[in-house]
């Protein structure tokens, strides 16, 4: 650790901006100081100061490989040998990390990704299992709504899926609408201060997936167990390092909507096209019972758009299945309206709902036949 | 005569039986460690195989929020400087209220790594200015990766995350 001196002094001094003020981007103020009407002198910095939100490396590099599908195994109690099968050879994310624009400006945000380590990189599911060698297929799935905050519960995965290499990296950047500050002047001083309006901001997140040859030897990759210390003698890493600046919306844009807060900017890359099968959103809600509940979730786009629910399933706390393909799962389906980038279980739904956890999943008419898996947590 | 050799004999044998057991001693404790050690250097940045004996850990752990997961970056990214011995007249970093950790953070240049900057600690609420690069460079434009290092009270690393600048020397 380098030892280093905090230069309390120095830095006190140049604090010459409010609290609130240090929130604020200066749209491309390039000098001196900023007059705001015709009162209340703010020296402003002299250059755009951005305000960003970004995942550490205690977020971005917390990769699971599960081979085996040992972690289905042992969280599915009800899981089929389907469900099993299909959940070896998985790479998931301990969280899915999130970037928020809480600057006045629009801002387009890159995030470049590459692989590093000791197994092979591949760039088709179809190459995963090719052979018996260590090959992965990493990806990061942006989200299809804009999230407002660094929240990942408010991440939805988009239909593509962007390959991750060793060789090179894959960079994606989005474009973030400004959040809304508010100004405020002392009735006493005439000193203008800015705050960060509640609620304002936008964000997207980036979850990493995708898959591990589940037939190779993985024993050198795995972390010795006590009284070993250290790490394995192979390894999987993946880093992540990140930019900005200013810029508006243009037209080259993908996987959108017109004049959303939020784009992402095309890319030519390698792509994994998600619509081969159901797009999963695992997350977990907390409610008190009764009041709607709205989920950002991303419906397909265009002739592919989900319109409405054709099926909801229910399994309750005490871990019955509560309504399949029945007059009352009928009167389920009925309760989930649909809208463009987010479905909403009704009051009604809602005041059904078991105390404790339930295991929910929403199913969406529409070519890419997707549903929504989910848990809401009951708290009365 | 003869029995002080015997002696002398004895002992320089003894001292030789003492040494080649001192030796077999230390080359087993050298073999020992071999066989059990593994990098002792800390690297997070390794993903995780799934085993039976760490599976209930990993499911914990993906149900816990993640501790300095998260980094307000407050600054701007084009440092400009007259020359590379002269402080940037605008370069700003800022460690937002909003974060909770000290940090410093060091500049490196994007095509050889160089370390051209390394920060002062920044508590929480506080800003730096006039950044003065520590190698000289011409003139001309670089990409660089400013490295965030988030600190606990102790100093101790946490956790890191990367963005990219442009130092633009002018002379």
């Amino acid at each position: 650790m380098k030892q280093k001196k905090v230069l309390a002094l120095l830095l006190t001094s140049a604090m010459v901006l409010g609290t609130s003020m240090q929130a604020f981007a200066a749209t491309g103020a390039s000098s001196g100081d900023a007059t705001w009407e015709g009162e209340g002198e703010v020296n402003a910095v002299d250059t755009t100061v951005y305000s960003v939100t970004l995942p550490t490396d205690a977020v971005t590099t917390k990769l699971i490989i599960d081979p085996q599908g040992i972690m289905q195994m042992k969280s599915g109690d009800t899981a089929s040998a389907d469900d099993l099968a299909g959940a070896a050879g998985r790479i998931t994310c301990e969280s899915i990390p999130m970037i928020a624009n809480t600057s006045s400006v629009p801002m387009k945000v890159g995030v470049s990704m590459q692989l590093s380590g000791d197994a092979t990189d591949v760039s088709a599911i179809n190459e995963v299992e090719a052979d018996d060698e260590t090959n992965v297929l990493l990806y990061a799935v942006p989200s299809a709504v804009d999230a407002k905050s660094a929240d990942a519960t408010k991440y939805s995965a988009s239909s593509n899926g962007f390959v991750i290499h060793k060789s090179a990296p894959t960079d994606l950047e989005f474009i973030l609408d400004a959040a809304e500050y508010q100004f405020e002047k002392d009735a006493t001083t005439g000193a203008v201060t800015y705050k960060l309006a509640d609620g304002s901001g936008h964000a997207t997140g980036v979850e990493f997936a995708g898959f591990a040859n589940k037939k190779a030897d993985w024993s050198e990759f795995v972390a010795p167990q006590a009284p070993l210390t250290g790490g394995p003698d192979k390894k999987v890493g993946m880093k992540a390092t990140f930019s900005f600046t200013s810029e508006l919306k243009s037209g080259d844009v993908a996987d959108t909507t017109e004049g959303a807060p939020y784009a992402m900017k095309a890319y030519s890359g390698d792509v994994v096209d998600l619509n081969a099968g159901p797009s999963v959103a695992n997350v977990t809600y907390s409610r008190s019972k009764g009041g709607a509940l709205t989920v950002p979730c991303n419906l397909g786009m265009g002739s592919n758009k989900a319109t409405r629910v054709t099926d909801a399933v229910v399994v309750g706390s005490d871990k019955k299945l509560y309504s399949a393909n029945g007059a009352w799962n009928s009167v389920r389906v009925a309760a989930v309206t649909v809208s463009d980038d987010s479905f909403t279980l009704s009051e009604s739904w809602m005041k059904g709902m078991q105390d404790g956890e339930s295991q929910v999943s929403v199913v969406f008419d529409g070519d890419l036949a997707n549903y929504v898996a989910m848990k809401i947590n009951v708290v009365n | 005569m003869e029995n002080e050799k015997t002696q002398s004999s004895k002992k320089r044998g003894g001292i030789f039986v003492a040494l080649v057991i001192l030796l077999i001693i230390v080359l087993i404790g050298i073999i020992v460690y071999l066989l059990t050690r593994r990098s002792e250097e800390p690297d997070s940045n390794r993903a995780t195989i799934v085993t039976e004996d760490n599976v209930d850990e990993i499911m914990q752990r993906m149900n816990e929020p993640v501790e300095d997961g998260y980094y307000n970056c407050q600054m701007n990214v084009e440092w400009n400087f007259v020359d590379s011995t002269q402080p940037s007249y605008n370069a700003y970093v800022a460690n937002s209220e909003i974060n909770t950790r000290t940090v410093y953070f060091d500049v490196n240049l994007e095509e050889d790594n160089t370390l051209v900057y390394s920060s002062p600690f920044i508590p929480v609420g506080e800003e730096l200015k006039e950044i003065k690069l520590s190698e000289k460079l011409e003139a001309g434009d670089y990409p660089a990766v400013v490295t965030y290092h988030l600190v606990d009270d102790e100093e101790k690393e946490l956790s890191t995350v990367s963005v990219t600048v442009t130092l633009h020397i002018e002379q």
